[in-house]
């Protein structure tokens, strides 16, 4: 498992990752991420294409506990080529947890997290991994990682509507079922971008970006 | 199986989506030809700036942000397929190629060749 594991992540680092967590200069993005684990949401800014700062709020639904944290979203380096980009970032957070699950009864503690994005596109094939080390002092401590392949079924020009079929693997060691696959299809047109797919744990993933 | 036929559905307009694009393009030329937004000024520069890493349309937004910020630009195309973005001006308005660097490789990209006509 752990060899299977070791492939994947160094398969996927050498091609690409998808979230993009850094924007243009002085642009702002709003992010809705949902899937069977947590709600999340996250409004960034960034000063320049090397950076972003913004708001991370998260609710994990099984194990009852919110995040709000202020995120910092690091571009480290770039590969541009003549027909691809790959680019590496560093996402780290800051904030609080607080949770009312059983015994926590409404308890909050800091909470810190940091993880790497790495992507790889051309305009027909897309892979991305990241992961994420997230530590509070009692309440949660965990490591997810997941990782992207996509191929889009046609080219568009820009400002067309694009479409991608994509597969995704989530690996989280510290649950009971460590791996969730989801295939999902991914739209966007201008500055909207929406995904939606169906896991094998049977939960429905929703995702939304809007860059302004 | 419900996922797979939404899934089927919504690529199937996609795809008619980008047939008529292709379709209305090919009556212009081989290359996708027409403004991405703006206008343009027949006295104006046409400025083709080759660019590398310019392949994902999303992120290509920025080009047109960064651009038509500009007093000069009156517009912008933006060829995701052949790494071209090509700036229009006002007639007598210019942009220094040092500047359209700065400003491409600022938005994320990195610029290959420039010229002008």
């Amino acid at each position: 498992m752990y060899k299977l594991l070791t492939i994947l992540i160094v398969c996927t680092l050498s091609i690409d990752v998808f979230s993009r967590p850094v924007s243009y200069p002085d642009g702002w993005t709003f992010m809705s991420m949902n899937d069977g684990f947590k709600n999340s949401t996250h409004i960034h800014y960034s000063p320049s294409a090397k950076y972003s700062i913004g708001y991370k709020g998260e609710y994990w639904r099984e194990d009852e506990f919110q995040i709000h944290a202020i995120q910092f979203n690091n571009l480290l380096k770039r590969w541009n080529k003549k027909h691809s980009q790959a680019n590496l970032y560093l996402r780290s957070g800051l904030g609080f947890l607080y949770s009312d699950y059983q015994a926590l009864n409404s308890k909050i503690e800091p909470v810190i997290f940091t993880g790497v994005v790495a992507d790889w596109e051309t305009r027909r094939y897309f892979a991305s991994y990241e992961n994420r080390f997230m530590k509070s002092i009692k309440i949660k401590n965990n490591f997810r990682q997941k990782s992207r392949v996509g191929i889009a079924p046609y080219i568009a020009g820009f400002g067309k509507l694009h479409a991608w079929l994509m597969l995704e693997v989530k690996h989280a060691p510290g649950d009971v079922e460590k791996f969730t696959v989801t295939p999902l299809i991914r739209l966007f047109k201008g500055p909207s971008l929406f995904e939606t797919g169906y896991s094998s744990k049977g939960f429905l993933s929703f995702n939304f970006v809007y860059r302004f | 199986m419900k996922f797979i036929f939404i899934a089927l559905t919504l690529l199937n307009f996609a795809y008619a989506d980008e047939n008529v694009h292709s379709h209305v393009n090919h009556q212009h030329s081989e290359r996708a030809e027409g403004l991405s937004v703006g206008s343009i000024d027949p006295d104006g520069l046409r400025i083709n700036v080759d660019v590398f890493g310019l392949v994902c349309d999303f992120c290509a937004q920025a080009i047109e942000k960064v651009f038509m910020n500009r007093n000069e630009v009156t517009g912008i195309e933006v060829d995701l397929a052949n790494g071209l973005i090509t700036i229009f001006t006002k007639h007598g308005e210019d942009i220094e190629d040092n500047l359209i660097r700065s400003l491409i490789t600022d938005a994320g990209y990195n610029v290959d060749k420039i010229n002008r006509r």
